[in-house]
């Protein structure tokens, strides 16, 4: 109990810090309204060309909106954070607090996540109304599941990102991982339903956790059904229970190995 | 013409030296420059299921079309940033009185500004364009001249149209922001094909954010030349070019000096 209400405090103090400095969120709200418009463009010209599998219009670009609200709620520094506390040596005052250096981060990133969601998410239904209108055939009883295939996506891309900061561990330089792994992200289902995909590719990307970060919530999101939460989210929570697991690992294995000269 | 060559021999005084700073960390520059390739190929993967979805056009743009003005974006922008990466610093150095540095050397403030940093993941976006553009147009002589000057001209407008946004700075207070969006705005126009946006955004690429002259008129003109549409072309970045520098020149009347001490090692 005395651990749920430590990291309580954190998350809260990590909310506070993120209302308290809300401009920081302002250019993050104008470069995703550029970004949606950008695609929203696109799709334009390319559903003038001909149709494209399985997705309306519409439903295109609620996914795109619902893809880019995933990525941007989670645009918080976990990766850069970590690894700034590997390469400089900060690393040693932090693990010996009375908290655990990975859920420390866990809970702090929380707080932000929830502000950007907050406001991201405002953004996007006026953004989504004001283009294309209501999303056809949604309804407010496919809220839940939804917003839990969105949690499940935001924490297997955090446990990714923070593995990515731990691997400085053992790295000189990560960047070209985290590079390798957003790109993944962005094309098995940020930028592009995965159904888009050629049949063998679609196959494997379907059984990789990397479309599991974004596609599963938004697909869920323009065309519920429970058959298909059935088949999305329990891989979810399998992928996550395994980033979670290889994230402990990395820290365990980078800890035992660190070594920090001076003071 | 004297001074011309003095300017010339100061820009690649600070290439030699940024690239040999950049060697000195060989892993970290490698892996970022081949990060920043591979960034860049999942866009073309993107395109690629998009043509092989619909086939034959997207607002007028073959996926040859894509694959060049991919190209030309790329190198056009590691150009920029390999040789000019530190005028996307310049609102910071405004900001922090840190240009008194520039101001107090005998050398062209604005050339010695701009050349004092460079961006190891550009060279991979240098790199790319090339291998983009000898894969997909093979030694087709005339689309590789109309890439190499929308290279050169796009390396030269994408910076001055940063060097527009930044100096900004000088007048409304701190422009970083609005910075970095006329980079994303740049980098938009110039990847997809412009018939995507409306009238009104058009109008904006190929005045205020002169992003259409750094793809998409080269393009127009490798698909067929034409005299008049390449003065344009020519007359546009230097227009541009020139009234950016005066903008910079005016503002930096309004800059108030700070006191922070620097060593530039």
């Amino acid at each position: 109990m005395k651990t749920i209400r430590k990291y309580a405090v954190i998350i809260r103090v990590s909310l506070s810090n993120a209302v308290a400095y809300r401009a920081g969120v302002l250019s993050g709200l104008c470069f995703y309204t550029v970004f949606i418009y950008v695609f929203i463009c696109l799709w334009r010209a390319i559903y003038s060309e001909g149709s494209v599998r399985g997705y309306s219009y519409e439903q295109i670009v609620w996914y795109l909106i619902m893809t880019e609200l995933v990525s941007f709620a989670t645009q918080y520094s976990v990766y850069h954070d970590m690894n700034n506390d590997v390469k400089s040596g900060a690393i040693a005052y932090l693990i010996g607090r009375p908290v655990h250096y990975v859920f420390y981060q866990l809970a702090n990133a929380l707080g932000q996540i929830v502000w950007n969601l907050v406001c991201f998410g405002a953004l996007a239904a006026v953004l989504g109304f004001s283009f294309v209108g209501p999303l056809p055939g949604f309804r407010l009883a496919a809220l839940p599941p939804l917003l839990l295939s969105m949690a499940l996506g935001i924490f297997i891309n955090f446990f990714f990102l923070m593995m990515l900061g731990l691997s400085s561990f053992i790295m000189e330089d990560n960047f070209a991982l985290f590079l390798i792994y957003q790109k993944l992200v962005f094309m098995l289902g940020l930028f592009l339903p995965v159904e888009f995909l050629p049949d063998t590719i679609q196959k494997i990307a379907k059984l990789l956790p990397f479309s599991y970060v974004t596609w599963a919530p938004a697909k869920l999101f323009v065309d519920f059904s429970w058959p298909l939460f059935w088949s999305v989210v329990p891989v979810q929570i399998i992928w996550l229970a395994a980033t979670a697991t290889l994230t402990m690992l990395c820290y365990r294995g980078g800890v035992k190995k660190l070594q920090v000269n001076g003071g | 013409m004297q001074s011309m060559k003095k300017h010339a021999k100061i820009m690649f005084c600070y290439f030699r030296l940024n690239l040999a700073s950049a060697m000195e960390y060989r892993a970290s520059f490698f892996t970022q420059a081949f990060g920043m390739a591979l960034s860049n190929s999942s866009f073309i993967f993107f395109w690629w299921i998009a043509f092989r979805q619909l086939g034959g056009t997207i607002a007028g743009y073959s996926f040859y079309d894509i694959l060049f003005i991919w190209s030309v974006t790329s190198s056009a922008f590691g150009l920029s940033h390999v040789l000019f990466e530190n005028v996307n610093n310049l609102s910071q150095l405004i900001i922090t009185g840190e240009l008194d540095t520039f101001l107090l050397q005998p050398c062209n403030i604005l050339v010695n500004m701009l050349c004092a940093r460079t961006s190891l993941s550009a060279y991979g976006d240098l790199a790319y364009g090339f291998v983009l553009m000898a894969l997909s147009h093979g030694a087709d002589a005339s689309a590789w001249g109309w890439f190499l000057t929308g290279t050169l001209i796009g390396g030269f407008l994408i910076t001055a149209i940063s060097l527009t946004a930044h100096t900004l700075t000088f007048y409304l207070g701190n422009a970083s922001v609005l910075g970095q969006m006329t980079t994303e705005f740049v980098i938009n126009f110039s990847i997809y094909p412009d018939k995507i946006y409306g009238t009104a955004l058009r109008v904006l690429m190929y005045t205020l954010i002169p992003a259409g002259f750094i793809v998409h008129v080269p393009l127009r003109l490798a698909r067929e030349f034409s005299l008049g549409t390449l003065a344009l072309l020519l007359g546009a970045a230097a227009v541009y070019g020139v009234l950016s520098g005066l903008l910079f020149y005016r503002g930096l009347r309004k800059y108030e000096s700070g006191n922070v001490i620097i060593t530039r090692l």
